[in-house]
């Protein structure tokens, strides 16, 4: 998405009247887009996930599915017990929210299970520091401009 | 655990012969409450690695063609476009079914396999989406 992009929509977000049936619509489409991303990162079919997870495969096909809205905590939890992540259910400021959804990429939608998480932190921890994987400096000049030109678009939409 | 991407998908729009933005102008002329939603569903499918068959519609006789569609009350929003290259997909044309027919209309596949080959022919008739 880019700067424009981003500039687009920061400014519908200005209507009430969007800025909450994006919100609303986000509920859904980002849990079922999750359910979605985690049980294929797992290599699990639905029928697979059905025997794991003893849930019916109907239902399990109707939450992955953008247009669900009815979703209740208990239910996530247990997903999130099964798949060895947390659930993060918080209130948090539109601009915060934004920021997240509009970098959010296929890799934030499935999250690792604990132990190869913490596993991945440990060894990056243990990595001397002259092993660093070295940049190129052009991606490192990319990123910078990315990240600033990310920083400018909120600063834009602030001062709208 | 397979490899998961870190690239987002990048979503273009066809451009009429005057250089108008198709998905563009048919979102401004629908609610606001559909306008929001849709950009939601566009966003959400910006940063999926897999689309599968079961959530984007594939039609055997749209060759080449898919659907994203999106429910909102009694009506569904369809948008039919084609993944051109790998992380991107251009949307071809809008289309309002308030009757939620599950079908597409003879016109609007025509219209969209139309738009496809003239995409094919002259890959500049697309614009980055900005809505």
């Amino acid at each position: 998405m880019n700067l424009k992009t981003r500039e687009h929509l920061l400014k519908r977000l200005e209507n009430r009247r969007y800025r909450q049936a994006f919100v609303d619509a986000n509920v859904g489409v980002q849990i079922a887009a999750q359910l979605h991303a985690l049980r294929i990162s797992r290599e699990l079919s639905q029928e697979k996930l059905e025997s794991e997870i003893d849930m019916n495969q109907a239902r399990i096909s109707l939450m992955e599915k953008p247009d669900y809205q009815k979703y209740n905590i208990k239910t996530l939890k247990r997903f999130a017990k099964f798949y060895d992540v947390a659930l993060d259910v918080r209130f948090v400021a539109i601009r915060e929210y934004m920021k997240r959804l509009l970098d959010q990429s296929p890799k934030d939608l499935a999250p690792e299970a604990f132990e190869i998480d913490f596993r991945r932190a440990a060894d990056e921890l243990r990595k001397p520091l002259n092993q660093e994987p070295k940049e190129s400096s052009s991606a490192k000049a990319r990123e910078q401009v990315r990240h600033n030109l990310r920083e400018l678009s909120f600063e834009i939409a602030g001062a709208l | 655990m397979i490899e998961i991407s870190n690239q987002r998908w990048k979503f273009s729009e066809y451009l009429t012969d005057d250089g108008v933005g198709t998905i563009t102008t048919w979102l401004q002329g629908l609610d606001v409450d559909v306008q929001a939603r849709i950009d939601a569903h566009l966003l959400q499918w910006a940063s999926r690695d897999k689309w599968t068959d079961a959530y984007v519609g594939k039609f055997e006789s749209l060759k080449g063609l898919r659907e994203i569609a999106v429910l909102h009350e009694r009506s569904v929003y369809r948008i039919l476009g084609s993944a051109i290259s790998i992380w991107e997909f251009v949307m071809l044309i809008g289309h309002t079914d308030d009757l939620r027919r599950n079908n597409i209309p003879r016109e609007i596949k025509a219209e969209a396999n139309l738009r496809l080959n003239a995409l094919r022919m002259n890959p500049e008739r697309r614009r980055e989406f900005e809505d």
